[in-house]
């Protein structure tokens, strides 16, 4: 007589079990459960950073192009150097440039810390990056991205990123690069030891297409911790737009 | 104020940079736009009134009319960098006026249209903001 009985409890308090464990699955994303609390143990990154460095780039030299690409970048600096607009391959000035440039306009950028990510804002285009630091691998066949897809984690004080999946019209680095869809790009982050208020980026482009062995190149931003970003809506008073023949545009007059 | 203007090594810095973007490059500038469409290797002194002054993202705007040769005016459009780095240079949305006379240092149009991209100012009270004009 009490076997039935003892049927139901274990039936009953089974799916009892069933629907909490499917309820924590529902409100528990993955990331929700880590603490806030570990964000104190990261460096402080508070603060606007502004761009320090010229438009030749940096120490890394030129990039060793294979020479498909070379010749790619060889007809648009010629075509620089002779003052002729090269064009970007991009319909639109208004269109954010991808990885990596995005990281490199003469805007400035900020970083927010929250568990499991970093983000990554830019005043530039108001683009928002989102690196994943929860552990998730990087995507196996991602959506070809302007900023690409991005997971990151620490080591020490020194924030790496890695990111694949990133479209194949943004230029590498410099200006007139290009690159084909394998680009993966490693970013190290950290502030220099001799200046707290000094934030220095490494890049490490692989691209087994457009490059012959992995390209460095590094950058400095400056903090100001006063600063705020300010809108930047690129179609307002837009007098640089891009014309049938690629070239930038320079309207004049009452818009 | 919003921004507070920071004197000595970072001011410096900045403003290198905003002078190298301008004056390394024989090509594009690294600018959100090609910046091929200036000659960054010529300095050309404009002497003229404000006729508008747009404080916006991602270029201010400053509209000069210039007297040519004849005493005609004619209007020069002035392209200049983001409104946060102009900042640190003492800019502010408030500092040109309609009516203001000027002197503006720009990179000329190559194409020779009277367009130019903004180095430097000298405004109506005599303070240079920017690249001041070299001495001949």
């Amino acid at each position: 007589m009490a076997a039935p009985i003892l049927s139901a409890l274990m039936i009953a308090l089974g799916s009892a079990a069933v629907c909490a464990l499917a309820e924590a699955q529902q409100t528990k994303p993955a990331t929700a459960t880590a603490p806030y609390t570990k964000l104190n143990a990261l460096p402080d990154w508070g603060g606007i950073w502004a761009p320090a460095f010229s438009p030749a780039g940096s120490a890394g030299g030129d990039p060793p192009l294979t020479p498909e690409y070379k010749t790619r970048y060889d007809a648009f600096r010629a075509a620089s150097t002779a003052g002729r607009d090269a064009g970007n391959g991009r319909p639109s000035n208004c269109q954010p440039p991808g990885m990596p440039r995005i990281m490199l306009q003469p805007y400035n950028i900020e970083f927010l810390f929250t568990p499991g990510r970093v983000t990554i804002i830019q005043e530039a285009y108001m683009q928002v990056r989102r690196v994943f630091t929860d552990g998730r691998p990087l995507p196996e066949d991602p959506d070809p991205a302007f900023n690409g897809h991005s997971i990151g984690h620490w080591e020490g004080d020194t924030l790496v990123v890695e990111t694949a999946g990133i479209r194949e019209d943004t230029q590498l680095g410099r200006v007139g690069v290009s690159h084909s869809d394998q680009l993966r790009v490693v970013e190290r982050y950290r502030l220099d030891p001799a200046n707290p208020d000094k934030l220095m980026l490494e890049f490490i482009f692989t691209d087994p297409k457009a490059l012959t062995k992995p390209w460095t190149q590094t950058y400095t931003f400056v903090r100001h911790r006063e600063w705020e970003q300010i809108e930047f809506i690129c179609a307002e008073n837009d007098r640089n737009p891009i014309g049938e023949d690629g070239k930038t545009q320079y309207i004049l007059g009452d818009k | 104020m919003r921004h507070v203007l920071e004197k000595g090594s970072v001011r410096a810095t900045l403003l290198a940079v905003v002078s190298a973007v301008l004056l390394l490059t024989p090509g594009p500038a690294q600018a959100h736009h090609s910046g091929a469409m200036f000659d960054t290797t010529k300095e050309v002194r404009l002497v003229g009134v404000i006729k508008a002054f747009r404080w916006s993202n991602p270029h201010a705007w400053i509209e000069v009319d210039v007297p040519d040769a004849a005493g005609k005016p004619v209007t020069w459009g002035v392209e200049m960098t983001s409104p946060s780095l102009l900042t640190d240079d003492g800019w502010k949305r408030s500092t040109l006026h309609v009516g203001d006379k000027v002197e503006l240092l720009v990179a000329p149009l190559r194409d020779g249209k009277p367009g130019g991209s903004y180095l430097g100012v000298k405004l109506p009270d005599g303070r240079y903001l920017g690249r001041e004009p070299k001495k001949t």
